[in-house]
Parts: structure tokens; C-alpha cells; sequence
């Protein structure tokens, strides 16, 4: 019995290592992948002039949609953003979903909405639509009132409404830079092929923002927030940009990104009743595409930045990782053909098994590890100075490609100008290993376990609302 | 300097030849700002400096050939031609579309061929980027777009994009090619293209051939017949136009009211509006929008 324990723990013990060996060479190849494109793409955009793209008359009509749910504390302020953004040709469609708040007032009063008909260009189900309206004062902006039904269902109930080739899907509490959609539409330019890109997605807490612009970015005061912009720098400069690099972008931010209309209109639109509307998206555009022999390109762009609010309580922020794994785990047991598929590219054979075994099931391998390095200690099947020195080669490891990201970002985009705001990421790319990655590791689980629950919910959401300067 | 009350000596003496790239980067500021005399100016202040992007010509990074041969299209095509017309054929399109681009801007009938020739590279790029290009050559390249648009070897969406910017430049010489492209070719991008053209330019004489396409298999060729045949249809057309209403396309419903409206006929969509029609709502968004305080 006590050998079976022991072989048991063993087991546990390489799988853990193995885990930590994975993770940390996927993150140092996505890295490299990263560094690359990302110098690549900052001498790219020198041959570039945006002003002659904007008088060219080459760029395509965009369609924004904002799906709004209670949102009566942002989504003036984030749509008056919208409408000084930079491009020749759009239109803006908030689709407020059935609030319980204000929020259709507000806009109301704002923009001075007036009831305007207009006939839908597609059929993608969702619920009810109430009423259509149409700002008397910018005559491209409408807000579509529906019945609740998720931001899924906000979304297709949105582009059932859209126009124009391209559309671009934003959180109604997110900030556009005003180039934002040009620097995103330019793939779409230089090769027909694309259907879908990405932009890279900022914590605007700390920052100012005066007149729907972030003026002066600082890190958030919170130290909760600040441990968010190391992750999103992470996330979008290493793991997004390396995997498009790769040709194998798995996820496109809801919160920002644009996309052909016409190919996600035949797949179907954005599936209703999920709460990872947007990475299941774009998994089945993969699918759909290669099933039906269609060439295709899904992207991503560093530069076109989309600002939005990150949680500051561990409440917020313990809801919102719950929600992420549930979006996350629900995305990839529904897709399972793709795993170690070839016939699906580098999707199948490279990113939907790192996104598996890597980011669903990660956090239980880790905290698991955790307990069983404890386990061998206290059993003394092996040395504390063993593992310890294990576990600080892999923090190690970690701090460096989180400090290799932050450096990225200074060689590049260099947002960030304080140097005590420099220094502060340095030291969060240490302090994040001694307690807040453990925190997401248990979070994440959490969520793992209210999918297999099947939940289905968002959680709540509470709106600070941006921080402006007069 | 700019206004002419220092002389131009005078900065070009403050220049090393050491700093010609920072000197050339600091100028190609102003010259995609300025126009007319001052433009001059700079381009004039540049031209001694210009051979330092030359070697950059050369560079492995195709990133560093295209923003020298993008410098060199701001300051002065025309001492570089060669040079330009080399790099179409260059390995990286990127390259290739930059000079491209500064060569239709510059555009002369002595490199045209070569020119329409490497627009087959470019096949991938967007319709709209392409057509907006080859309409920066202006209304002096009409002739030989139009030549180019008739010929069948040339790609169908190169071929498209022609037909995009022959539209633009409105060349009513043209339609006749666009006629036939309805008539013989089965390509959605280059049919829509020469059915845009037709619309802006074309007359009875292509009515029966856009007639025949509001039965087409494509939506996206439906709908464009439909506003087509508004622009240059009769009012027999109204018939099919009333008919296209009950498309199960909706964007091809979207054509149609529109295309009532541009041919006058308020009082049928005000009858389709008022009634418990399928498409009542299009009639009446079409309505609105033509007198929204009504």
C-alpha cells in the first residue's frame, strides 16, 4: 500500500515537472516568436503612413458593436470615444441587452436617440429586438434595444444589423485609441485572405482620460490592478502575438477585435449561452474554415490598443477568473476534434493542446503539484533544498520571460514612461510568484469546477467608471 | 527657410555627410505635409541626401528596403525610377507594393506595362487598396486600364480591381468590356466590379445583360444587379425590382427599396411600409431614411 502511495506521488511529482517544463518552454518559444514579429511589425509600421491610408479611399467600412449591460456609469463616455475614432467610413451599433439599469437613458439623453426602422441584413437568432434608434445628432450612431440574453446573443442581435464587410466587436466599457481601427483594418488590406484580428487590450485604471482619451498612462494604484498589466503585457505581447506568429491564434479579445462579417455570418455568429464568446468564435472560424477549404488568415496586431477597466477587488477579480476558466474549459470540451488533429494545422497540432493541457487543466496540475512537493518533503522522499531549488528555478524562469515582456514592450510601444512605473513591473514580475499566481491557480480551478457544475452565468460586474481629468 | 527669407545653403551647410539619414528622416516629415513651392523646397533640401537610402536598397530586412524605397517615393521618384521599377519585382510584395504605389503616383505611359504587369503580384491584396492605388495613376492612365480590363489573361480579381478605378475615373469607354465580363466570365468579385461600373456609367445598352443576372445563384451579384438596374433601368424594370423585394437574401431586399427610391416609385414602398409585407420593415427604414421628420 505505503509503495503505491509512494509510486502515486512519484507520478504526481514528474507530472507537475513536466508541467513546469512545458509551460515555461511553450512561454519562452511563444516569447521568441514574439520578439520577432514584434521588431518586424515596429519597422513595418514605418512604411506605413496612416494619413494616406485614411485619404486613399482604400480602407473598408467598419461596423463597431458595443454589446451594453448595465452600463449606465461607462458606456457614454466609452461611446463618445467611439465617435472620435479615426476612419474614413464607419458605423456604430450599441446594442443595449435588456439592462436593469439606466443605460438606455443615459445614451438617450446623450446622443439624443430618436426611434429609426431598419431591416436586418442577416438572420442569426437572438432575442427579441425591442427598438431600433438612431442618434439625431450623429446620424452613424444607433443603439439597438433587445431583450436580455447575454453578450453572445447582444453581439449576433448586433450583427444582424451590420453593413458594412468588416465588423469590430468592443466591450462598452472599453476605451478605442482614435487610430485604433485603421492600425486594425490594415491586415485586412494586404491580404483578402484575413477574417479576423486582434488588437492588444490595456488596463486603463491609473491612467487619465480626458475627452474619451487616455492621456497620461500610469500603473493603477491598486496593487491587485498592477498585477493585471503585467498579465495583460504577458498575455497579449508573449502568448497572442507568439501564437499568431505561428499561425495559430486561439483567441481574440472580446473586448477588442474586428472580423469579416460574411464569414462569421455563415458560421453561424457568436455562440449564444457561453460565457468565452470570443475565443469560441474564433476556434469555430478555424473549424469552419478548414472544413470547408477556405483560406484563411486570423491575426494579430500589437499596436491598435483598446483601454479597459480591470477589477481592483479580489472579489471582482476571483469572479472574473472564475468566468474565464468556465469560458475557457466550455470552449475547448466543445472543440475537442482539434486536439492533436493535423488536419487542422497548427491549431490542432500545437495551440489547442497547449490551451488544453497547459491552460484548462494547468492550475489543477499546479496547486496538485504544490501539495504533492509538500507531501515528498514531509515523507522525506525527498530534500526540502530539492525541491525548493526546483520550485526556484521555475519562478526563475518565470520572472525572466515576464521581465523579457516588459522589455518588449520598452523596446517597442514604451507606454509605460515613469521609470518608478518600469521599476514597479520589475518587481511584480517577482512578487506576482509568491501568492497572486497560487490565488489564480485556485480561482481558476473554482471555475473549472462551476463548469462542471454548469454554470453558465457572468457573475456580476460592478463599473467604476473612467477616471477623467477636467 | 520655408517662407525664402534664409537661403537654402545655409541648412544644407549645417548637414555632415554623416547625418544625411537623420536629415532625410527630419525632412520626409514635412514633405508628406506640405504642398506646392515649400514641398519644392524640401524636395530640394533632400535630393543630395538621397543616396544614403540606396544602400538600404540593398538590405536583407525587407522592412528596411520598403521604408527606404517609401522615403525615397516622398522626396523623388523620378531620379530613382530604376530603381523603383527594380523593386517591383522585388522578393517581398511589401517592397513591391511601395513602389508600386509611388510609381502610380508618379505615373508616366513609359512604365505602365510594367507596372499593370506587377499588379499580378499583388492579387491577394484587398480590391479597394489596389483599385485605390492604380487610381492614384489619375485620368491620363484611362486608356490603358481600359486595355488592361479587356484582357482575359490578366487575373479576374486584377481584373476587378480595374474595373473598381475605371469606375472611379468614370470611363464611359469602358462599358462595353463590362458587358461582356457579364456576359462570359463567372468570377463574383470581377461581375460585382463590372456591374459598378455599369451602374455609374452604363446605359440601355447593357440592360439586358444585367437583367439576366437578378436570376443569378450568387446573392452578392443579385444585389448589385438590382442597383444596377435602378441607375440605369426603365420603368419596365420596376416589375423586377418589386420581384427582388421578395429575395430570400436580405441584402438583395436592401437593394431593391433602394433602388425603388433612386427610381421614384415612393408610392409602392409606401404601399409595401403600410401593409403586414415581409419586407415592410426594409419599405419603411428606406422611407425614413429619404425624410426621417416624417
Amino acid at each position: 500500500m505505503r509503495d503505491i502511495g509512494w509510486t502515486a506521488l512519484l507520478l504526481v511529482n514528474s507530472l507537475a515537472l513536466v508541467y513546469f517544463a512545458l509551460l515555461n518552454s511553450t512561454s519562452l518559444l511563444t516569447s521568441l516568436a514574439a520578439y520577432r514579429s514584434l521588431r518586424r511589425y515596429a519597422q513595418r509600421l514605418k512604411t506605413v503612413d496612416v494619413l494616406e491610408l485614411l485619404r486613399s479611399g482604400a480602407a473598408q467600412s467598419i461596423t463597431v458593436v458595443a454589446p451594453a449591460y448595465n452600463e449606465e456609469a461607462t458606456c457614454v463616455e466609452a461611446t463618445r470615444s467611439l465617435l472620435t475614432l479615426e476612419y474614413p467610413e464607419y458605423e456604430i451599433l450599441v446594442v443595449n441587452d435588456g439592462s436593469k439599469d439606466a443605460t438606455l437613458e443615459r445614451l438617450s439623453e446623450a446622443f439624443d436617440l430618436a426611434p429609426a426602422p431598419r431591416f436586418p441584413a442577416a438572420d442569426i437568432p437572438s432575442k427579441r429586438v425591442r427598438g431600433t434608434y438612431r442618434s439625431t445628432r450623429y446620424p452613424y450612431l444607433w443603439v439597438i434595444d433587445k431583450e436580455n440574453g447575454g453578450k453572445a446573443d447582444a453581439i449576433n442581435a448586433g450583427l444582424n444589423f451590420v453593413r458594412t464587410p468588416l465588423f469590430c466587436t468592443i466591450d462598452s466599457d472599453s476605451l478605442l485609441e482614435p487610430e485604433a481601427l485603421l492600425r486594425v483594418s490594415r491586415p485586412f488590406l494586404e491580404d483578402a485572405r484575413t477574417i479576423a484580428a486582434g488588437g492588444i487590450v490595456r488596463i486603463v485604471n491609473g491612467s487619465t482620460v480626458w475627452a474619451s482619451r487616455v492621456m497620461d498612462v500610469r500603473l493603477p494604484r491598486s496593487m491587485l490592478a498592477r498585477l493585471q498589466v503585467l498579465e495583460y503585457l504577458r498575455a497579449f505581447h508573449s502568448g497572442r502575438l507568439g501564437w499568431a506568429e505561428l499561425n495559430a491564434t486561439m483567441i481574440i479579445s472580446g473586448a477588442f477585435g474586428l472580423f469579416k462579417r460574411s464569414v462569421v455570418v455563415e458560421a453561424g455568429g457568436f455562440a449564444s449561452g457561453t460565457v468565452g464568446e470570443d475565443m469560441e468564435l474564433v476556434v469555430r472560424l478555424h473549424r469552419h474554415c478548414h472544413e470547408n477549404g477556405i483560406p484563411y488568415r486570423i491575426v494579430y496586431i500589437p499596436d491598435p490598443v483598446a483601454w479597459t477597466e480591470c477589477p481592483e477587488t479580489v472579489k471582482g477579480l476571483r469572479v472574473q477568473r472564475d468566468r474565464w476558466q468556465r469560458g475557457l474549459t466550455e470552449v475547448l470540451t466543445r472543440n475537442l476534434r482539434l486536439l492533436f488533429n493535423p488536419s487542422y494545422g497548427s491549431v490542432g497540432f500545437l495551440a489547442f493542446p497547449y490551451f488544453f493541457f497547459l491552460e484548462m487543466l494547468g492550475p489543477v496540475i499546479e496547486v496538485v503539484g504544490y501539495i504533492a512537493f509538500a507531501v515528498t518533503i514531509f515523507v522525506g522522499l525527498a530534500s526540502l533544498s530539492y525541491v525548493l531549488a526546483f520550485l526556484m528555478l521555475a519562478i526563475l524562469f518565470g520572472i525572466a520571460l515576464s521581465i523579457a515582456v516588459i522589455g518588449l514592450e520598452e523596446l517597442t510601444f514604451r507606454r509605460y514612461h515613469r521609470t518608478a512605473d518600469l521599476a514597479r513591473l520589475f518587481w511584480l514580475a517577482i512578487a506576482e510568484n509568491f501568492g497572486y499566481r497560487q490565488l489564480n491557480s485556485l480561482w481558476r480551478i473554482k471555475g473549472m469546477i462551476s463548469f462542471l457544475r454548469g454554470r453558465h452565468d457572468w457573475g456580476e460586474l460592478t463599473r467604476k467608471g473612467f477616471a477623467t481629468s477636467d | 527657410m520655408l517662407s525664402g527669407e534664409r537661403p537654402e545653403r545655409e541648412l544644407q551647410a549645417l548637414v555632415a555627410r554623416k547625418g544625411s539619414r537623420y536629415f532625410v528622416n527630419f525632412l520626409l516629415r514635412y514633405a508628406r505635409q506640405l504642398r506646392g513651392p515649400q514641398k519644392d523646397t524640401v524636395l530640394r533640401l533632400a535630393a543630395s541626401h538621397l543616396d544614403v537610402l540606396l544602400v538600404d536598397l540593398r538590405a536583407r530586412s525587407p522592412e528596411r528596403r520598403a521604408y527606404a524605397l517609401k522615403s525615397l517615393g516622398a522626396l523623388s521618384v523620378t531620379s530613382y525610377r530604376d530603381q523603383f521599377l527594380e523593386a517591383l519585382t522585388d522578393p517581398s510584395l511589401l517592397v513591391a507594393m511601395n513602389a508600386a504605389q509611388a510609381l502610380a503616383r508618379n505615373y508616366d505611359v513609359s512604365f505602365a506595362d510594367r507596372l499593370l504587369h506587377s499588379l499580378e503580384r499583388f492579387d491577394g491584396w484587398s480590391l479597394r487598396y489596389l483599385a485605390a492605388m492604380l487610381a492614384s495613376m489619375g485620368s491620363e492612365s484611362v486608356e490603358i486600364l481600359r486595355q488592361a480590363f479587356r484582357d482575359t489573361r490578366r487575373s479576374s480579381r486584377v481584373r476587378a480591381a480595374i474595373a473598381m478605378t475605371l469606375t472611379t475615373l468614370n470611363d464611359i469607354l469602358a462599358v462595353q468590356t463590362a458587358a461582356q465580363v457579364l456576359e462570359t466570365e463567372s468570377n463574383t468579385d470581377l461581375i460585382v466590379a463590372a456591374l459598378g461600373l455599369i451602374d455609374r456609367v452604363g446605359g440601355p445598352d447593357q440592360l439586358s445583360a444585367v437583367r439576366r443576372l437578378l436570376s443569378s445563384s450568387d446573392p452578392a451579384i443579385r444585389a448589385r444587379a438590382v442597383t444596377a438596374l435602378a441607375r440605369i433601368g426603365s420603368s419596365q424594370d420596376v416589375r423586377h425590382l418589386q420581384a427582388a423585394l421578395d429575395d430570400s437574401n436580405n441584402w438583395v431586399v436592401i437593394h431593391a427599396v433602394e433602388g425603388l427610391l433612386e427610381m421614384g416609385r415612393k408610392d409602392i414602398l409606401e404601399a409595401v411600409a403600410g401593409s403586414d409585407h415581409p419586407r415592410a420593415l426594409a419599405a419603411r427604414e428606406v422611407l425614413w431614411e429619404g425624410a426621417p421628420d416624417a
